[in-house]
């Protein structure tokens, strides 16, 4: 069996379905060849590279099966690294289909999951970063999420953890040097020196670990949960969020008995919203159900948005149904049209009683009537999250960089409270290591066994 | 002509380890060397040990090494290193009577038992289809053997420089081999050069001592071997600190040209860590002092050696820098400093167990491995002796591992990675530093040693005793409490501790940094133990949080040293590596994916196409599908 790097692989890189075009890509040193044994009329012209050319696909007995243009990247010259070659044929299923299984008849081998950007890893066309963010870019659903991608790609937060190994390795160099030269009269580092430079990298670490947050929400979007006791109007301001009508809308209380989720673009950033069971105690077993379901939502959720009817406010029942809420909270004070503002002091007054770190711009007035409402509670919710306009700094967007840079930055903090504590070089040492090795392994520049698992399952195929 | 199992070739402190660790085995053992007078010579400093280098000593050491005994005979002054700083980077040093250390080497060797000694040049080796069979001598004879160990230090095509002047030798008064290296580069080994230095030898009585500081070793030897005694043999004396001026500075800046490292006449690569006052100054130009140590050769010699102004600028250069020097302003140089170049065998071409990969029944160490350093030396000259003996008895081969010795990681070191320059041990080159401490030598080796043999039963005893005792006290530590009673509380504030607010077991206890077992005994916990017993179990102790994270560190890369690679592997078979990779891993052969990982130019990349590859083999041995993501 010949080693799998040697085959040429294919797949269709395009969505499954009916479209326009479906593009078909070939990776490997047999790409070219197969191209033109499927279509014999290349064979006949010089293929250069980034040309497209038109050619016609024909099938083994040498029956026309489509018209495609077929794009040519030498060896060196592509994504992969390798000889590439994109084959833009019908969008039909059953052609492409029919292209691919030529190819495979040919010697293709169909490529798995993320190969195609694994193999330009493989190929030191892109580091680990730059891989994830090629997943990134392709899952981006907004225009944020997009732009941290491209800046990944093109290096921008690999050169951040460039910088910072670079100097963490000096670091560790100028430690090692202090415990193997110590007799040999060589001045080595001050440890004050060390300990400011540490701190530095510390301070870099521990912004890049905080940026993962709204990193992930830039990413994935903004999860926001309605919550509060029936009938106060979740339903309505679902539907008036998401510019929809999903959700049913009655003045009967208990209308909503599961989790309805809306989605909007609001400034580049994509939210999810969902609409849950009005809180309350209740026999009915369905309504029992969406109870429980409204809770576990809003735990899962990045924010919770409680919602008060301005007319009936019962400050026992909100005391209650607020225990069970951790994390980023905003009251939305709704049907703001029905009441006057000496009854809205008085009801912020309430809250601000029962929720003492309770602050002005978390209390939002409300109404599905006016038209301002949405913009109102969405800017509010992106800023409650803060540090959302973080798209021309580095960040963190990948569980994995996550997770690697949190160890990195746990470890700097361990090796600076022993240099601190004056203990052993080579007690530092050890740690700074690892910290070391873990910003090493975010940019794929130590051997990970992790990578294939972590980083290219994500993958769909084609990718 | 007799028929022996091993010949040793080279009387260094490598091949004295090699042809006594080979006849302790039992096997008739005979050595060469071109001068009967320097076995075991200090061609370089008085001393031995230093940081990582001191550890060594003492492995071989209780595995049946001989260097720590005759340094500890020879000893004039001893000094634990970074004795300030935390236990795993501690380093013993002795500085030795070179004449001492010298008789009592070849003393060992003379009163050996299989081992005979010959006076002789070697010209070349007996090859058979390419195994080793024996040596043929300058004057035409042959000597046959099962196995041949070179141990030729800077001997194989040595130049001396002084100056722009060569002389062909590997040592003032000793002359160069030749022929050997010649014969292995023809027969396609990869031969290189290097290059060392070696300071002036100054007459004592013309030194103005007054200028200079008194520098004092410790009061107290802690032996390099487990079976000296712990006092010192010889009067101690001491050795005396003085420094560069900018005068001296001047001098050799205005000589540079007379060097002949830098007119380009030496092509080896120079010690980086050991560097000639020349590199000093040139590459730490902004220094205006660099210190020097005058060291005593010995107690009955007028020699002292300039520690740390190694050169190879001419004598008269040599004789105007010197007295700007203070406290040399009138000195009499004996003996000139030098630059020495010889030959050294790229050690990716041989074996963990040293024996040579393109020719069977060679093996090779010290200095012609590229080392640098006694101890080095020594580290390989005993595991050469003892691989050499096993191979021929029919035994398994004799590999220490990274995680068990400092002579583990050095073979691993050298034998992966190659080396451009001469290789000196650090302690930051073992990845598990924090375990390989001095201490606790007897801890990692002394079963090993039971198993290998050369050590007395005697000896072996007394190991098992200090190993068991040092168990003992552990578990009575982990099983024995203190209370806060008011009076014994007052008696640990009185003794410098801070009260303790519940019960705690001694070894908790003996965690707090400035608990120690005086402490122990004056709170009536007295085991009644000697200090080789309690120092190890203090520090394992006192440690046990760091030595618990390095082990975790470790643990995760085990992973990579379990996955073994087939030695007959086709790397050109595996795309994704470059040309470079193919030629490193071929040569190399790692036995791990651990060790592919160590070899320097092997890209991550690399190793992920390799790690897919291995597991593809697995996955095919298995029968399973053969998949990218697996």
């Amino acid at each position: 069996m010949r080693n799998r790097s040697e085959q040429t692989i294919c797949a269709i890189s395009t969505p499954p379905g009916t479209g326009g075009i479906a593009v078909i890509r070939l990776s490997g040193p047999g790409a070219l060849q197969l191209a033109q044994k499927i279509s014999p009329g290349l064979l006949k012209k010089t293929i250069q590279s980034h040309r497209a050319y038109f050619s016609m696909i024909r099938d083994s007995s040498g029956e026309l099966l489509d018209e495609a243009v077929i794009t040519y990247f030498e060896a060196g010259k592509s994504f992969t690294g390798e000889q590439v070659v994109e084959i833009s044929c019908h969008g039909s299923e059953y052609i492409s289909e029919k292209i691919i299984d030529l190819l495979v008849d040919h010697g293709a081998s169909l490529a798995e999951k993320g190969e195609f950007t694994f193999r330009a890893f493989m190929n030191n066309r892109i580091d680990l970063v730059q891989a994830e963010s090629v997943l990134s870019l392709i899952q981006s659903q907004n225009q944020a999420s997009a732009r941290v991608a491209m800046r990944q790609l093109q290096g921008h937060i690999s050169r951040k953890f460039e910088s910072i190994e670079s100097r963490l390795t000096w670091c560790l160099a100028h430690i090692e040097a202090s415990i193997d030269f110590s007799t040999e009269g060589i001045d080595v580092v001050d440890p004050l020196v060390l300990l400011e430079k540490l701190k530095a990298l510390r301070q870099e670490m521990f912004i890049l670990v905080s940026s993962y947050r709204s990193g992930r929400l830039i990413k994935e979007g903004i999860k926001a949960v309605l919550l509060g006791k029936p009938n106060v109007g979740k339903s309505s301001l679902l539907n008036l969020f998401s510019e929809d009508d999903k959700a049913i809308v009655t003045p009967i209380a208990g209308t909503t008995r599961d989790v309805i989720h809306g989605a909007t673009l609001f400034e580049g950033l994509r939210f999810t919203l969902s609409d849950t069971a009005g809180l309350r105690e209740t026999r009915d077993e369905v309504e029992k159900i969406g109870v429980d379901r409204s809770h576990k939502e809003a735990l899962r959720a990045d924010i919770v948005l409680y919602v008060v009817d301005l007319t009936s406010i019962d400050a026992q029942e909100i005391r209650q149904q607020l225990q069970s809420v951790a994390g980023p909270l905003i009251i939305l004070l709704n049907k703001s049209d029905l009441v006057s503002s000496p009854q809205i002091t008085q009801a912020r007054e309430i809250l601000q009683s029962l929720i003492p770190t309770l602050e002005e711009k978390d209390t939002i007035l409300t109404s599905h009537l006016d038209p301002d409402t949405r913009i109102r509670v969405l800017t509010a919710v992106k800023n409650k999250l803060g540090q959302m306009n973080v798209m021309d700094e580095a960040v963190v967007t990948s569980a994995r960089q996550y997770e690697m840079s949190k160890y990195s930055l746990d470890m700097l903090d361990v090796s600076i409270s022993e240099l601190e504590k004056k203990m052993g070089a080579e007690f530092i040492a050890m740690y700074l290591k690892e910290s070391l090795l873990s910003v090493q392994r975010i940019l794929g520049h130590v051997f990970d066994d992790q990578i294939m698992d972590r980083v290219f399952k994500e993958f769909c195929l084609g990718k | 002509m007799k028929t022996y199992d091993i010949i040793v070739v080279g009387a260094g402190h490598a091949g004295v380890e090699a042809c006594l660790a080979s006849a302790r085995l039992g096997l008739q053992t005979l050595m060469i060397t071109t001068n009967l007078e320097r076995i075991a010579y200090m061609s370089c400093n008085p001393s031995i040990g230093g940081l990582a280098k001191g550890h060594m000593v003492r492995e071989i050491d209780i595995l049946g090494g001989q260097m720590g005994l005759a340094a500890d005979a020879s000893c004039i002054q001893f000094k634990r290193l970074n004795s300030s700083r935390g236990p795993a980077v501690r380093g013993s040093r002795a500085q030795c009577d070179k004449h001492v250390y010298s008789a009592f080497q070849t003393d060992a060797l003379k009163t050996q038992k299989n081992l005979e000694l010959l006076g002789a040049e070697v010209k070349r080796l007996i090859l058979v289809n390419n195994i080793c069979q024996g040596v043929v001598l300058q004057d035409g004879s042959e000597v046959r053997a099962k196995a041949v160990i070179i141990t030729t230090g800077t001997f194989m095509n040595g130049v001396m420089h002084f100056g722009l002047k060569q002389i062909a030798g590997g040592r003032i008064g000793d002359q160069a081999s030749v022929g050997l290296s010649d014969q292995l580069a023809h027969f396609g080994f990869e031969v290189k050069r290097l290059k060392t230095g070696t300071p002036a030898r100054l007459h004592k009585d013309s030194i103005d001592w007054s200028k200079t500081t008194p520098q004092y070793g410790d009061k107290k030897l802690f032996p390099f071997s487990f079976r000296s005694r712990r006092e010192f043999t010889l009067p101690q004396v001491p050795c005396f600190l003085s420094n560069t001026t900018e005068e001296t500075h001047e001098i050799i800046r205005n000589n540079l040209d007379k060097s002949p490292m830098f007119c380009g006449i030496i092509e080896g690569v120079g010690p980086r860590y050991c560097p000639s006052i020349e590199d000093k100054i040139t590459r730490f130009a902004e220094k205006k002092t660099h210190q020097t140590f005058l060291e005593p050769e010995g107690l009955n010699t007028d020699l002292i050696y300039l520690q740390g102004i190694s050169t190879s600028l001419p004598e008269s250069v040599q004789d105007q820098f010197l007295k700007t020097i203070p406290g040399l302003e009138n000195v009499k140089v004996v003996r000139y400093g030098y630059a020495v170049e010889y030959d050294y065998i790229e050690p990716t071409q041989i074996f963990h167990r040293l024996e040579t990969r393109p020719i069977e029944n060679l093996f090779l160490a010290g200095q012609i491995n590229g080392t640098s350093g006694y101890e080095e030396a020594a580290a390989q000259g005993f595991i050469a002796g003892v691989n050499a003996a096993h191979k021929i008895l029919g035994r398994e081969e004799f590999v220490l591992g990274r995680d068990l010795a400092y002579a583990g990681v050095l073979i691993d070191d050298l034998v992966t990675k190659g080396t451009r320059e001469p290789y000196r041990m650090f302690t930051s080159r073992a990845e598990h530093r924090l375990v390989l401490r001095e201490d606790n030598t007897i801890d990692r080796l002394s079963s090993l040693s039971k198993t290998l043999g050369i050590v007395s039963e005697q000896g072996l005893e007394r190991l098992h005793d200090i190993k068991d005792r040092r168990i003992k006290l552990k578990s009575e530590l982990a099983t024995q409490s203190i209370f806060p009673k008011p009076e014994v509380n007052l008696q640990i504030q009185s003794l410098g501790s801070s009260a303790l607010l519940k019960p705690a077991t001694l070894e908790e206890f003996l965690r707090r940094p400035e608990v120690d077992f005086l402490i122990l005994a004056q709170l009536g916990f007295d085991f009644f133990e000697a200090e080789e017993v309690t120092e190890a179990v203090e520090i394992d102790v006192k440690y046990s949080g760091y030595i618990r994270k390095q082990n975790d560190i470790i643990e995760k890369t085990k992973l990579f040293e379990q996955l073994m690679i087939p030695v007959d592997l086709n790397y050109k078979a595996i795309k994704g590596l470059s040309t470079e990779e193919v030629d490193k891993l071929t040569r190399v052969k790692p036995r791990t994916l651990g060790q592919a990982q160590r070899i320097s130019g092997v890209n991550p990349s690399a190793l992920q196409a390799l790690m897919i590859y291995l597991k593809s083999l697995n996955n095919k041995a298995k029968g399973n599908h053969i998949g990218n993501t697996e």
